[in-house]
Order: C-alpha cells, then sequence, then structure tokens
C-alpha cells in the first residue's frame, strides 16, 4: 500500500518536472529568437539611419543649390547651379548680425557644415583656397559623429563686382 | 483512484492553465506592441517620404505634379501666432501622433488631405526679388469655382486671369462660372468643393440653390479683384445661415502667388499664418539684398569699368534696417505702416535694378 503510494508520489513529481523541463526548452529558444530578432532590428534600424542621413544629405544639398539668399538671379529669374559670390560674403555678416536667421539656417542644416569652394578660374582666384564658410552647425566634431557623409556638388560662382564666372563646388558635410 | 491521485492530476492542469496563460499574455504583449511601432513606423515613413517630395517640390520653381500617396489622412495646422522664429505649425499622418513641425515652410493646403494622390503645385513669390517657393497641396477630390459678375468688369478680367493662371497645373479641378451659372451647378462627387468670388457676393440666396449645397461639403473665399488685397474665409453655414462682411476676418495678400495660396488654404488662420512665414522669409532676403547694395555702392568703384555705378545702389542701401511686419490689411494706412510702405521697398529696389541695367552695372537683382 505504502509502496503504491510512493510510486505515484514520483510519477506526479515525474510529469511536473517533465512540464518544466518542456518550459525551460521553450523559454531558451523563445530567449534564442528574440536575440536573434532583435539583432535583425539593430541592423535594419542601422539600415534605415543610414538611408536617413543619405536623405538628410540630398534635402539639405536641395535646400542650398535654391536657396535664395545664394543663387545668382537675372532679373529675379534664377540660375541654376549658380552661387553669387557677393551674397555669399554678405550672408556671414547677415547672419552675425542677427542671431534669429542663424536659428532658421540651423534648423535648415543640422549638424553640418557647408563650405563654398573654388576649382578654377582662368582669371586668377575669386576667393580664397580654403573657400568661404557658409554655415557651420556641427554638434559634434569628427570624432564623436556615428557618420560623416561628405558630399560635392559643382556650381558656377559669380562675382558681380568683375562680372566674371568661375567654376566652383559646394562640400556639404553632414554628421550622424 | 485515490483523492491524492486527483489533487496531482488538477495541480497539472491548473500549472498548464496559469503557465499557458502567461506564455499567451506574452504573446499579445509582443503582437501588440510591434503592431503599434510598425504602425507607427510606417507613419513615419510616409511623413518622411512627403517631406521629401514637398521640399523637392518647393526647391524646383512653376512646376506641378500628381502624386500617389498610400490612403492616409495628412493633417496639416498653422497657427497664426507667429514670431521671428517661425509659426507653430506642422503636419501629420492621420490619429497617429506622427508629425513633422514646419514652422518655416510656407505650405498652402487643406487641414486635411485623405486621397490616394497628392497634387503638388509650386509658385515663386518675387517682390520683385524672389523671396521664397510658395508651395501649394490638394488633391483630387477638391473641386475650385472661380465666380466672376458680369456687371462687375474687374471681376471678369480678373477671375479669368487666376482661371488662366490654375489652368497651368493640369492636375487641377478648376472652373471658371459666372455668377448666374451658380445655381445650376452640380455635384460630381467630390469632397469638397471651394468657391472663390472675385466680388463681394451679398444675396446669397440669389446666388446659391441652397438645395444641391446642402448635400456638398463647400467653403467660400472671397477675394480683391487685384494682386494686392484681402481675402475673407465664410465656412458653409456661414453662407447657408446668413453672414456680415463687416464681422468677418479680413486677411491681406500680396502678390499673385500669394492670392493662389489664399484659394488653396484651408481658412483664414491658416492662410495668415502662410502669410507671416512668407514675410519672415522676406525679411531675410530683403537684408540679404540690402546689405548686397552696400557691398556694391563700396566696391564697385574698385573696377575701372564699373566706377561709374557706386550712385545707383545708394537708395536701396540705405533703406533702414528694420523688420518689414506683415500688414494684415492692404489699405492706405497699411501701406504707410509699420516702418515704411512695403511696396515703397519694392519700388526702391525695382527702380535700382532698373537703374543699374540703364547704367550697364551689375544688377541688384
Amino acid at each position: 500500500m505504502k509502496h503504491t503510494k510512493h510510486i505515484k508520489q514520483k510519477h506526479a513529481q515525474l510529469k511536473i518536472g517533465e512540464s518544466i523541463l518542456v518550459l525551460i526548452i521553450f523559454f531558451i529558444l523563445l530567449t534564442m529568437g528574440l536575440v536573434f530578432y532583435a539583432k535583425v532590428q539593430t541592423h535594419l534600424t542601422k539600415q534605415d539611419n543610414d538611408e536617413f542621413n543619405a536623405k538628410r544629405s540630398i534635402d539639405m544639398a536641395l535646400a542650398i543649390k535654391f536657396l535664395p539668399e545664394l543663387q545668382c538671379t537675372v532679373q529675379a529669374t534664377e540660375e541654376f547651379d549658380c552661387i553669387d559670390i557677393a551674397k555669399l560674403l554678405i550672408f556671414s555678416e547677415v547672419l552675425k548680425n542677427k542671431p534669429v536667421y542663424q536659428r532658421y539656417y540651423a534648423q535648415l542644416f543640422p549638424n553640418a557644415k557647408i563650405t563654398i569652394k573654388q576649382a578654377f578660374a582662368s582669371e586668377g582666384p575669386l576667393i580664397s583656397k580654403e573657400g568661404i564658410l557658409m554655415f557651420d552647425n556641427k554638434y559634434v566634431n569628427e570624432e564623436q559623429a556615428g557618420s560623416l557623409n561628405i558630399l560635392f556638388f559643382p556650381v558656377t560662382l559669380y562675382d558681380s563686382l568683375t562680372d566674371s564666372n568661375c567654376f566652383g563646388f559646394i562640400e556639404l558635410e553632414v554628421y550622424g | 483512484m485515490n483523492k491524492k491521485g486527483v489533487i496531482e492530476v488538477q495541480f497539472n492542469w491548473i500549472f498548464i492553465f496559469v503557465v499557458g496563460t502567461v506564455i499567451l499574455l506574452f504573446f499579445v504583449f509582443i503582437g501588440k506592441s510591434y503592431l503599434e511601432n510598425s504602425n507607427l513606423k510606417l507613419a513615419g515613413k510616409v511623413l518622411y517620404d512627403i517631406d521629401s517630395i514637398m521640399k523637392g517640390a518647393t526647391s524646383s520653381t512653376k512646376s506641378a505634379s500628381k502624386l500617389e500617396i498610400p490612403n492616409l489622412k495628412l493633417r496639416f495646422t498653422c497657427f497664426p501666432d507667429c514670431t521671428e522664429e517661425g509659426c507653430s505649425s506642422d503636419f501629420s499622418m492621420g490619429d497617429t501622433g506622427v508629425n513633422k513641425p514646419t514652422p518655416y515652410q510656407v505650405i498652402f493646403a487643406n487641414d486635411e488631405i485623405n486621397s490616394d494622390f497628392l497634387i503638388t503645385w509650386t509658385l515663386d513669390w518675387g517682390v520683385p526679388f524672389k523671396v521664397s517657393n510658395f508651395l501649394y497641396l490638394t488633391s483630387p477630390n477638391i473641386r475650385y469655382i472661380l465666380v466672376y459678375k458680369n456687371s462687375i468688369s474687374e471681376s471678369k478680367t480678373f477671375a479669368e486671369k487666376i482661371f488662366a493662371l490654375m489652368s497651368d497645373n493640369e492636375f487641377l479641378t478648376s472652373e471658371l462660372i459666372e455668377e448666374e451659372q451658380l445655381p445650376s451647378i452640380e455635384d460630381q462627387g467630390h469632397e469638397k468643393i471651394r468657391f472663390v468670388f472675385f466680388y463681394p457676393f451679398d444675396d446669397t440666396s440669389a446666388v446659391i440653390n441652397e438645395d444641391i449645397l446642402s448635400d456638398m461639403i463647400f467653403d467660400v473665399v472671397v477675394l480683391t479683384p487685384s494682386f494686392e488685397g484681402t481675402a475673407i474665409f465664410l465656412s458653409n453655414e456661414q453662407v447657408l445661415e446668413g453672414f456680415s462682411y463687416d464681422k468677418q476676418k479680413k486677411i491681406g495678400y500680396y502678390g499673385k502667388e500669394a492670392l493662389v495660396g489664399a484659394i488653396f488654404s484651408e481658412d483664414a488662420d491658416f492662410f495668415e499664418c502662410n502669410m507671416r512665414k512668407s514675410f519672415n522669409h522676406l525679411n531675410r532676403v530683403y537684408d540679404i539684398y540690402r546689405y548686397r547694395a552696400l557691398y556694391l555702392a563700396k566696391y564697385i568703384a574698385d573696377n575701372d569699368q564699373f566706377s561709374h555705378c557706386t550712385q545707383v545702389y545708394q537708395e536701396f542701401a540705405l533703406l533702414p534696417d528694420e523688420t518689414i511686419e506683415y500688414p494684415k490689411e492692404f489699405t492706405e494706412d497699411a501701406y504707410k505702416t509699420p516702418f515704411y510702405s512695403i511696396t515703397k521697398i519694392f519700388q526702391t529696389a525695382e527702380d535700382t535694378n532698373n537703374k543699374a541695367i540703364i547704367n550697364s552695372c551689375p544688377r541688384l537683382y
């Protein structure tokens, strides 16, 4: 009698142990699945981030190229891919005097640095070799930045004082 | 079977039930948060794509396009309590709460666009120098009816001009009608009709067929037949129940691009907000041109070819360094305040530029 009771008790314990074991294996598999899923998601997020940064760079490049504050115009009609040097020089002057404008350009060009450089001029340099810094709105330095996209866009530079054009490029540094 | 065996079997079932419930709840929780996250992610992606589309459209002048978009409600808000820092304005995706602030972007649109297609249109605002590109957003579900009155000749001529301008955008549903044709307009299944009157219509019951309009969603904007004037916005309730012009908010516009902005804007507040944004842009560009005139006046003499040009830019260069305020009404008084008439500034710019061209000097703009 006592022996049968003992066997039944053992049987029940075994059943519970079995269920717990199944659960442990289930949770191990689940954890492995979740870890795998998290890794895939991290990878995808990084991809999304890169895509976002690339789009951000393109948006900024478009914004610079079509900024009425910089574009060359003929009777208010804009000339594409042309930057007026006089406007460019004035731009930093105006920014210095009006901090409220700085905040506008800061949201237009977040975490970016824009320099306009001259590539070639048949009649001598119109701007210095280092170029003209249009706007520097970096939140981080190069070492701290998660990513850094440097884009170059060819433009023509127009000097109204000499009525001459030369080739140049916009150097856009976008920090991630 | 003894008692203990029964308890053991029951305990097993209770154990399975509890653990099963926990596992089920866990998966329900995971599934729910995944669904919420993916909805937010989708809304964010769509919003970002639409933002890119809008930025692209804003960059290219005088362009129009019809783009297929996911049929999610696009909501636009713009409140006229603006500062030099911008306006409280954004666009969002349905009820997701995902939004994109647009404190500076000039976007004239309805407060809600609920369609598979988004119509974008861009015009550049020149006063006379280019200030900014205006972006107009609408959908094929919105019908624009421009109304003139034969007895008011300027309303007809002006309505025809605006109709010709709107016809440049092949994607818009716009019509030009005479007041007498109003009672015969038919519902063509559009979500909304925007009536644009180029005269102050007063006898509502005489011009509007209430039987037809009671079934439609519509609103009205009354414009001055001029490129400098005021816009009055009326809701369908106001039109059907009666209104007084004196009690309506009048919002000023300057230039045909701003006038078109009134046609595309949801209401008076939305339009005023975007006009204020435009004036923020105007101040920045005006400063650049003023400094450019100073720069040219100062350095042009260094070039023998242009030594005679120094005086050309003086008048514009010496305009005061003050903010051009947005006058709500472009009345005679508004032109004189707050610091000068804005027309005087624009006229000075135009004169300076003409003088520069006549004297073969570099242009101001």
